[in-house]
């Protein structure tokens, strides 16, 4: 479903990524742990073409990404991304935010496009927020918008930068239970999280990235029991 | 296009034109400073506790501030022979510049004072500061730094605006235009050649308020 | 000749309150023109594909704003009729102040663009949307609301920028009220008329623009 092959980066002249490459089947979940400045949220962004890579490849379901060609839209189509800082467009009510791309890019009319939105809404607890606007929503509620903004273009891929990285402790829990309950659904996922017990608990695989390259990976069990990587064995002493 | 540009003649002039533009400065830069201490008094007025000193205060800035400079030159022009004060142009044109830059440097520094958070004056004085003391190094420094690009600002909106008072025959650079105009009639290539000196200056200003105030206000410039 | 004062009757008041009347219609003019004006002038400042844009607007923008109005009207309206153009003396006047909004008002639309985070352009662009996808539905509802509190600012620069137009000899409220001040006893009634009249208009523009911001400032 999502192809990387020795993928390059550099931002002016640093060389974020080096040479980064893997594979995400249907329905898998990945979490891609590591420090900050390890290049795990660049390698996100270069998935939707956000940032454009300087050399490798990388396909989704086939069609590559083109971050400069305008037909990397197509692939935004198919591609869902939330970010850290939610990002929701504050004119606009919840049912808005979620509707707005349904009409203008997918070109559903009007009573389709409400319709899903109500039910995305719906699917991520929200359904009594529908004409609110963002700044009357906690940080929990906008992320759970968000996401609901992205399910609502049926992606085959979700990308998730550090979505609960923003929030404080006690909200981040409700926006996890959302995101374990689209994994079970068969989701595929790439997750860029700090949260240790969401990885072990709902990853497939874990990529450890470190200073632009992934330095281990492996299944939950392995990466936070039986770390190798010197790197990784701080890591997970500093985080636990 | 039968219109032959004559560009010798601002340019035959141009001592004229550079003791204008002296004059200009001289004009503005009066009317910054004595307009400072007016402004100081006037933002003060306002923030403080007398209702009566508010609105007084309140109502200057008002005023002037939603009526045409020209119409306030008139005024002042006209309205001080009327009660017995005969003054040259020249003065005239310095005492009505100076009360409509007093006003509008008034409302820069008050909103200097205010954007000071009341926490760092409660912080100063909970670590046993002096009124005294919490204003001179808590206050006044952030208020300088965070008022210095407005004011310069204003300062070059006062000349470019000092313009205005060549129609009482203030003699200052746009006057020099005038009257080397009603000589020649080369009204186009003669303001042309002063806008140019114009836009000179207030570009100098500019770049020189911001290098000035970089180095003297070095923390966090022009990001308050 | 001879000077003949008269006194300062309702017909003075009249007058000085036609000119009035046309310092709006400058105003009106200035505005309907200038603003699309500013609209290129900002999007041009922000063009991100067609980057060489940029410096002619910001050119354009600093010379505006950096010379006196004064002299943009001496230019504009002697230079036209150098280029043989005879306009009618209302366009004449209207086209420096319509070069000098679409400067200010310029900047204020750049401002407005710019004021749309980052992310949210992120956002837009990860759902799929077009360029013109996203100036239209999540660049300008927030660059518009900035927009306006510091353009309703502007509106009460521009009236008083029209007092220039006095200096062509063109009759609006100021022109009037010299007028009416050489030939009448009252120069102080007449100019402090003027200069209430003036403080009408301005005066409730200046209100709304601080209350805008004000509303502004707590919904985002």
């Amino acid at each position: 479903m999502l192809e990387l092959e020795n993928v390059h980066k550099y931002f002016g002249s640093l060389h974020v990524l080096k040479g980064v490459s893997f594979e995400v089947r249907k329905g898998e979940v990945v979490v891609v742990i590591g420090r900050s400045g390890s290049g795990k949220s660049t390698i996100l962004r270069c998935i939707n073409g956000l940032e454009p890579i300087q050399q490798g490849r990388i396909e989704v379901e086939g069609e590559l990404v083109d971050a400069h060609s305008k037909r990397v839209r197509h692939i935004r189509e198919k591609v869902g991304f939330v970010f850290q800082s939610f990002n929701l467009f504050p004119y606009y009510t919840a049912l808005e935010n979620v509707s707005l791309a349904l009409k203008i890019v997918k070109k559903n009319p009007v009573a389709d496009a409400q319709r899903i939105a109500k039910e995305m809404l719906g699917r991520v607890g929200l359904s009594d927020k529908l004409d609110a606007y963002p700044d009357r929503l906690s940080g929990g509620q906008q992320q759970r918008v968000a996401i609901a903004r992205a399910l609502a273009m049926s992606p085959d891929l979700m990308l998730f930068d550090e979505v609960t990285s923003a929030l404080d402790p006690e909200l981040v829990g409700e926006v996890l239970k959302v995101m374990q309950d689209l994994a079970e659904g068969g989701m595929t996922m790439i997750v860029v999280t700090h949260e240790m017990g969401f990885a072990r608990a709902v990853g497939d695989r874990v990529l450890f990235f470190d200073e632009g390259e992934i330095a281990e990976q492996g299944t939950p069990e392995q990466i936070f029991n039986h770390p190798q990587h010197e790197h990784l064995r701080t890591f997970i002493q500093s985080i636990l | 296009m039968t219109y032959k540009f004559h560009w010798e003649v601002p340019l035959q002039d141009l001592p004229a034109f550079l003791w204008g533009a002296l004059a200009t400065l001289e004009i503005s830069g009066l009317a910054v400073l004595i307009g400072l201490f007016i402004a100081i008094a006037c933002a003060l007025a306002r923030l403080s506790k007398m209702a009566a000193l508010r609105r007084i205060a309140g109502a200057y800035v008002e005023v002037i501030r939603n009526t045409p400079l020209l119409v306030q030159i008139f005024y002042v022009y006209f309205g001080l022979p009327a009660v017995g004060i005969n003054l040259s142009a020249f003065t005239v044109a310095i005492i009505a510049l100076t009360i409509n830059c007093g006003a509008y440097c008034s409302e820069i520094i008050r909103a200097g004072i205010q954007s000071i958070h009341r926490g760092q004056t409660e912080a100063g004085l909970s670590l046993g500061m002096t009124p005294w003391q919490v204003f001179r190094y808590v206050i006044l420094m952030p208020t300088l730094r965070v008022v210095w690009p407005p004011l310069a600002s204003q300062f070059i909106a006062t000349m470019l605006g000092s313009s205005v008072v060549s129609q009482i025959s203030a003699e200052e650079l746009t006057y020099a235009g005038m009257l080397l105009e009603s000589r020649t009639y080369r009204t186009f290539e003669i303001f042309f050649a002063i806008t140019i000196i114009y836009f000179t200056m207030s570009q100098v200003f500019s770049l020189a308020s911001n290098l000035t105030g970089r180095r003297v206000f070095r923390q966090a410039w022009g990001q308050l | 000749m001879p000077e003949i004062f008269t006194a300062f009757t309702y017909k003075d008041v009249l007058f000085l309150l036609q000119g009035a009347l046309v310092t709006i219609a400058l105003c009106a003019m200035a505005i309907s023109c200038g603003l699309p004006f500013a609209l290129v002038i900002g999007l041009m400042r922000t063009a991100k594909r067609l980057r060489f844009l940029r410096w002619p607007a910001a050119v354009y923008v600093e010379i505006f704003r950096g010379t006196p109005l004064l002299m943009q009207l001496f230019i504009a309206y002697f230079g036209l009729s150098i280029i043989g153009l005879n306009l009618p003396r209302f366009v004449a006047v209207s086209m420096p102040l319509i070069l000098y909004t679409g400067a200010y008002m310029g900047e204020f639309v750049r401002a407005g663009i710019e004021a749309t985070h980052r992310g949210q352009r992120e956002a837009g662009l990860s759902l799929g949307m077009t360029q013109y996808q996203l100036l239209r539905y999540v660049v300008a509802p927030t660059a518009v609301r900035v927009m306006i509190p510091p353009s309703v600012g502007f509106l009460v620069q521009l009236v008083k920028g029209t007092s220039l137009a006095y200096v062509v000899g063109y009759i609006e409220l100021t022109r009037a009220g010299y007028i009416v001040s050489q030939s009448t006893y009252a120069t102080m009634l007449v100019f402090t008329l003027v200069g209430a009249i003036y403080f009408g208009i301005c005066y409730p523009l200046s209100l709304a623009s601080q209350r805008l911001e004000f509303r502004l400032r707590r919904h985002a």
